[in-house]
């Protein structure tokens, strides 16, 4: 008796599969078994009839607007809309040449009679750029009322079965699909009793629904004629847009994007095709920003004293300061004990002159009579009076002028006017020369250190700074090598001391796809991905497994083929697309 | 027993599933062949003379006996529409009036088998003087 059940849920199992699979297969079964055309894609519903297609020079999307249709003319290789060219739309033998669309790029409009035509249009379409000429071919199916298509396909019961009904095939897989369900269940059941009947009929009737609901779906991807058929014309009046705003970007179940052309170029998103590159090997450090030993000064006092502003004011931070320039000066501080002591000194050094003076005077007088050598000797007296009064005289009033030792901007000021300042034990101000700096780096293996040819920086904010290696110590720091790197034309707005990210090339070369930095974004779960054009309005996230070549671009290791169309300007925005 | 429901499930899932690839882009003539809706299309440009061949999906040869295509030929900048007539076998020929010199010639042929709507199909040709 234990056996029983089970043995039920494995029919029952393979009854739904049956069901669910059998409208699968049907429509495949149904294509002749010949595979033509591309792959399957995932169909979107678009909102309007639009037909897209691409040659190796153009991308082009055809959207049917009330009575015209409306072209987007991209290049194929950079999704670049295409400007001043001259498209031809053919269709039945009629050539209609579309007139460039004022104040957008690579639109343009025409209006003919057949776009109003329900069925299938076989289009080609010539275009005749500046520096290509080419001809593409697609299909455009206008549905049978000139009404746009609902936006969200009816998929309720009576969609399904207003379609299960125009659609011969269709009833017929329904009602084998609804036989199945019920005999299946009656054999399961063994004893039918009215009411396991009933519960049969009732699973038969699930499965049909779901059976149709799956008819429905697959539809979509044929048959719009046949369900605009069962549209009451009028309902879906949506206000038209000049260049069809009701579409709008979204994620598709597959968690690929369908974009619209509207929408590509409003984000102006921009590919580049993959082409696969040799990149030197790289290796990522930590860095910052110093100043030059040669391109960096301090102003400090050499005696203790008070802080006066120099011609212009003391220096602010920030201000740019010329060699030599006069940043402030210091009046010395002089205590009690020593001023009076210099100024005892100074009077007997006086009192000593007048002697001295008075007796060259009487000796000069007496020349002649005095040996000459008593007159030298007064004279070299008086003049060592002389210059030690004037050695002692200034002390008191003499000040000392700071000079900037180099031309650079102050970064630091730590003085006020008026401030007493001790000598040699305070930095003053701090200079550095913003077009000397350098990049200090660390590195913990040997090996990276020795074989670092050239390096890339990264700041915070982005900025690229291009590095040549000065060299290493040889005496480690915290375990680390630091490295010294002189910044290439130093860009403005570096400041000493901020943090950079260094992508220094080692030798070796590695093989990949060489991408923009801004390609790589990250996927919700913080994987990094890029988008790869997939087709004309549809975009696909590709994982990829990354190495920084420098620090604007990175190579792509694993994850994206050659020839494959990547989004480069606009990803991280594509990205945002929910 | 779970994993048997799921196989069971699975395997009649996988069925219609499976693709079938198309054979080789280049023709048995030696000019490009692609996809022109259920048939298969070669076209062969010989000096002015423009063929092209209509195989089925299997590359069998159809008869075109009273079928008619137009071919819309892209060259030198310019471009030029030609009637293909049937030419015996599987054949449609015109006559086009290119110049001397292509770099790449791209044509777009509308084909119309009797009784069928016209389907389309795009080659794109190296050099003239296949």
């Amino acid at each position: 008796m234990r056996r029983g059940p089970i043995h039920r849920r494995l029919l029952a199992a393979a009854a739904i599969a049956a069901s669910l699979a059998a409208p699968v297969a049907l429509p495949a079964l149904a294509h002749e078994g010949h595979g033509h055309g591309d792959a399957p894609k995932p169909v979107v519903a678009t909102a309007m009839p639009t037909m897209e297609t691409a040659s190796p020079d153009f991308e082009l999307v055809a959207v049917v607007q009330g009575k015209s249709l409306v072209v987007y003319l991209d290049r194929f290789a950079t999704n670049e809309p295409v400007t001043g060219a001259t498209v031809e739309v053919s269709a039945g033998g009629e050539a209609v040449t579309a007139s460039p669309v004022s104040g957008e790029e690579g639109v343009y409009r025409l209006d003919a009679a057949w776009v109003s035509k329900p069925g299938p249009h076989e289009l080609t379409v010539s275009v005749t750029a500046a520096d290509a000429a080419d001809l593409l071919i697609g299909t455009l199916e206008i549905p049978a009322t000139a009404q746009p298509a609902e936006p969200e396909d009816g998929s309720g019961v009576s969609a399904i079965l207003g379609q299960v009904r125009h659609d011969p095939g269709l009833m017929l897989g329904a009602v084998m699909v609804f036989l199945l369900g019920v005999l299946t269940t009656v054999a399961l059941t063994r004893r039918g009793r009215a009411r396991t009947v009933a519960g049969a009929a009732l699973i038969g009737l699930g499965l049909l629904l779901a059976g149709g609901a799956a008819f429905a779906h697959g539809g979509e991807d044929h048959s719009h004629g046949d369900e605009a058929k069962d549209r009451t014309p009028g309902a879906a009046a949506m206000p038209m847009a000049v260049t069809g705003a009701a579409e709008s970007p979204r994620r598709l179940p597959d968690g690929s994007l369908y974009v619209p052309k509207t929408s590509q170029r409003l984000l102006s998103v921009r590919t580049m095709v993959a082409k696969t590159q040799q990149a030197a090997q790289t290796v990522q450090l930590i860095g910052q920003v110093v100043a030059d030993p040669n391109g960096g000064g301090h102003v400090q006092a050499t005696q203790s004293g008070r802080i006066e502003p120099g011609e212009q004011g003391l220096p602010y931070v920030g201000q740019r300061v010329e060699a030599g320039q006069i940043l402030a000066t210091i009046t010395p501080a002089v205590n009690v004990v020593d001023r009076s002591g210099i100024q005892q000194q100074i009077a007997m050094v006086e009192q000593e002159l007048v002697i001295a003076e008075s007796r060259v005077q009487r000796l000069r007088k007496l020349e002649g009579s005095v040996p000459q050598r008593d007159i030298e000797e007064a004279e070299a007296n008086l003049n060592g009076l002389r210059k030690r009064r004037a050695a002692l005289s200034p002390t008191l009033t003499t000040r000392e002028a700071l000079r900037a030792p180099i031309a650079g901007v102050v970064t630091a000021n730590n003085v006020k006017a008026g401030q007493v300042i001790e000598a040699r034990d305070q930095v003053l101000f701090e200079i550095v020369d913003p077009s000397r700096l350098m990049v200090e780096a660390v590195a913990f293996d040997p090996r990276v250190a020795n074989a670092i040819k050239a390096a890339t920086a990264t700041t915070a904010d982005g900025t690229s700074l291009s590095l040549e290696l000065l060299g290493s110590s040889l005496a480690l720091r915290q375990q680390a090598i630091p490295l010294l790197f002189r910044i290439g034309n130093p860009p403005s707005g570096l400041g000493v001391g901020q943090p950079v990210r260094l992508v220094a090339q080692v030798q070796g070369t590695a093989s990949g796809i060489v991408l923009p930095r801004h390609s790589v974004v990250r996927s919700a779960g913080g994987q990094p991905i890029v988008w790869q054009h997939e087709s004309p309005q549809r975009f696909v996230a590709r994982p990829v497994r990354t190495q920084p070549v420098d620090g604007g671009t990175v190579l792509v290791l694993a994850g994206i083929e050659p020839e494959a169309r990547i989004v480069t300007d606009g990803a991280g925005l594509l990205n945002q697309v929910r | 027993m779970k994993v048997s429901t799921l196989l069971v499930a699975a395997t009649l899932f996988a069925a219609p599933a499976t693709a079938f690839a198309d054979g080789a882009k280049t023709g048995t003539h030696g000019g490009p062949r692609t996809d022109a809706g259920p048939y298969h299309a070669e076209l062969v440009l010989q000096g002015n003379d423009v063929v092209l061949y209509v195989t089925d999906g299997a590359d069998k040869p159809v008869d075109v006996t009273g079928a008619k295509a137009e071919a819309t030929i892209l060259a030198n900048r310019q471009t030029q529409k030609v009637a293909l007539e049937p030419a015996g076998a599987n054949a449609l020929k015109g006559k086009a009036s290119l110049g001397e010199i292509h770099d790449s010639v791209k044509v777009v042929t509308a084909l119309t088998m009797p009784g069928q709507k016209p389907v389309q199909a795009r080659f794109e040709l190296g050099h003239a003087g296949h």
